[in-house]
């Protein structure tokens, strides 16, 4: 599964990319609400049980690309952690699992992209959670 | 006053009419230390019985014959009134703070909160501004009108385009993303790290938006987007400590998208800043950042605790349930037991909850929401009439 997140990884901070690339790229369309509501999609990436694109209102590129994992292809936050590097946890409200956040040097020039990770629960120490969906944001590069 | 008596739990009779309740007392290296039930039941203090080697000096329960012992006390017709009152009331008040959880923010437990804090004013700047809110309640009567009419896609755009306008007014940056998820006892939530809004789908699925719903979807897209304020105020204080700081640098102090952190950046607090605006600025960033960590661990445990009042609370319905089935000494002691669980759990969770309320960031939020609630069911007195609503889809629809 680490590979498939590190392909999209690298995918999304590829230039140009349109959105009709990511749906190439991860399913075909299943609603599309318009935006700032993500688009629905099937997935067809392995392990991916549920996949939503975001747009950026103003452009409509691609902002952010949200993938639920199937129960079998839950991975830690530690193998994130080797992946991309360290995390820091993010601000969640009463009652919501934990997130973290990596931001992973970027590998395009235009692009970076920021992983977010939702785990499991809190019970115990994060790293050994299992992440039950991950976000891939694209930021642009500063000039 | 009842006697006293200890003899082995194995007894002929296990029947509660020819019993008496007491604690337990399992031999070997327990200490024989009483639980304080006894007091519940009579308001007496707790009875400390003492074994005959006890008494002689020595440690209780040495020998390691496993004998399990009751020490008993026979409680009257009353007692035992009493105390299924007692259950009932503690299995109440952990239903109630679920329901309370689930609906948080009626107008009368916001009056209650305000009264508990004399002196103190809600924060109205920003999306709290009563026009913002009044003008969020009036658009919820549109929507309540269209509604039934519109598919679940339009209802949330309407929606959505009703928080984007509120956050256009009080200047802070427009959602991202915005979508309707299965959530389990909650109304909504904002992610700062996209920018997004996520809302119960709940709400958007039911043929009729009711006056209640309506209200609390007032609520929770006001006390949402009053974290989104927040968390872009403290981003333009952040912004405004160093003049040369880049957009990427705020983007990842504070956990928002880089286009959100430039919008910031291009808003920073300075000299000429409202000051009332800097100090909530610095307010937020505090409490976010520079105490982010202790913050999330109360919400993190009153999270924890409110599970153990649901779980505790079970398990004091079963062992009441139980009991009633079949009155023995063992189901009652076991009810008292679990009673006595489900009261700290409540009042475990209720010092957490308080704590959680706080939070200064919640604090905030909650009031806002309140208000929003209240200028919602306040509407028959009039609402101004602000634009909020998109012309072209109520006209369309």
């Amino acid at each position: 599964m680490i590979d498939v997140i590190r392909e999209l990884f690298r995918f999304l901070s590829q230039d140009p990319l349109s959105v009709e690339d990511v749906i190439s790229r991860v399913g075909p369309v299943v609603n599309d609400p318009g935006a700032p509501m993500p688009i629905e999609l099937q997935p067809v990436l392995s392990g991916v049980r549920a996949a939503n694109l975001d747009r950026y209102p103003d452009n409509g590129l691609p902002y952010a690309l949200t993938i639920e994992l199937a129960p079998g292809a839950r991975v830690t936050a530690a193998a994130l952690q080797q992946a991309f590097g360290d995390y820091e946890r993010l601000h969640t409200d009463f009652g919501h699992p934990p997130e973290i956040i990596f931001y992973p040097p970027a590998v395009g020039s235009r692009w970076t992209v920021a992983v977010i990770a939702k785990l499991e629960s809190a019970a115990v120490s994060l790293d050994h959670q299992p992440v039950t969906s991950l976000s891939l944001r694209r930021d642009p590069v500063e000039p | 006053m009842y006697s006293l008596i200890r003899r082995k739990f194995a007894s002929t009779s296990k029947e509660y009419s020819a019993s008496a309740i007491g604690t337990i007392v399992k031999s070997g290296a327990t200490p024989t230390k009483v639980t304080p039930r006894a007091k519940d039941m009579s308001g007496e203090n707790p009875t400390r019985v003492r074994t005959k080697r006890q008494r002689q000096g020595g440690s209780a329960f040495t020998d390691n014959t496993a004998q399990i012992h009751v020490i008993r006390r026979k409680p009257t017709k009353a007692q035992i009134v009493k105390a299924l009152e007692a259950w009932n009331r503690s299995i109440a008040r952990a239903k109630e703070i679920q329901q309370f959880i689930n609906k948080k923010n009626s107008a009368e437990e916001f009056a209650r909160y305000m009264q508990q804090k004399p002196g103190a004013q809600p924060d109205l700047t920003g999306v709290g501004e009563k026009v913002i809110l009044a003008g969020f309640a009036a658009a919820m009567i549109r929507t309540q009108i269209l509604w039934p009419k519109m598919p679940l896609n339009n209802r949330l755009k309407l929606i959505e385009w009703d928080v984007n306008k509120a956050l256009k007014l009080a200047s802070v940056p427009n959602l991202f993303s915005f979508k309707a998820e299965k959530m389990d006892g909650v109304a909504g939530y904002f992610q700062s790290a996209l920018w997004k809004f996520g809302i119960n789908k709940d709400f958007v699925l039911s043929p009729k938006l009711s006056d209640d719903v309506a209200a609390e979807l007032c609520d929770t897209g006001m006390h949402e987007s009053r974290h989104a304020e927040q968390r872009f105020l403290a981003a333009c204080y952040y912004a405004g400590q160093n003049p040369k700081i880049s957009a990427y640098a705020v983007a990842q102090k504070l956990h928002i998208p880089i286009a959100i952190a430039q919008a910031a950046v291009a808003k920073k607090f300075n000299t000429t800043t409202d000051p009332k605006v800097a100090a909530r600025g610095k307010k937020m960033y505090d409490a976010f950042v520079t105490n982010g960590k202790e913050n999330q661990k109360i919400s993190d445990d009153c999270y924890s605790a409110l599970l153990k009042v649901k779980s505790a609370q079970i398990e004091a319905n079963k062992a009441k349930d139980a009991f009633n089935a079949t009155p023995t000494d063992a189901t009652y002691a076991d009810a008292i037991t679990k009673d006595d669980n489900l009261k700290k759990a409540n009042a475990e969770f209720e010092l957490l909850y308080k704590k959680y309320r706080n939070i200064p960031y919640e604090e905030e939020a909650h009031e806002v929401g309140a208000l929003a609630w209240q200028a919602f069911k306040d509407r028959s007195s009039g609402l101004p009439a602000i634009a909020m609503g998109p012309p072209s889809q109520e006209s369309t629809l």
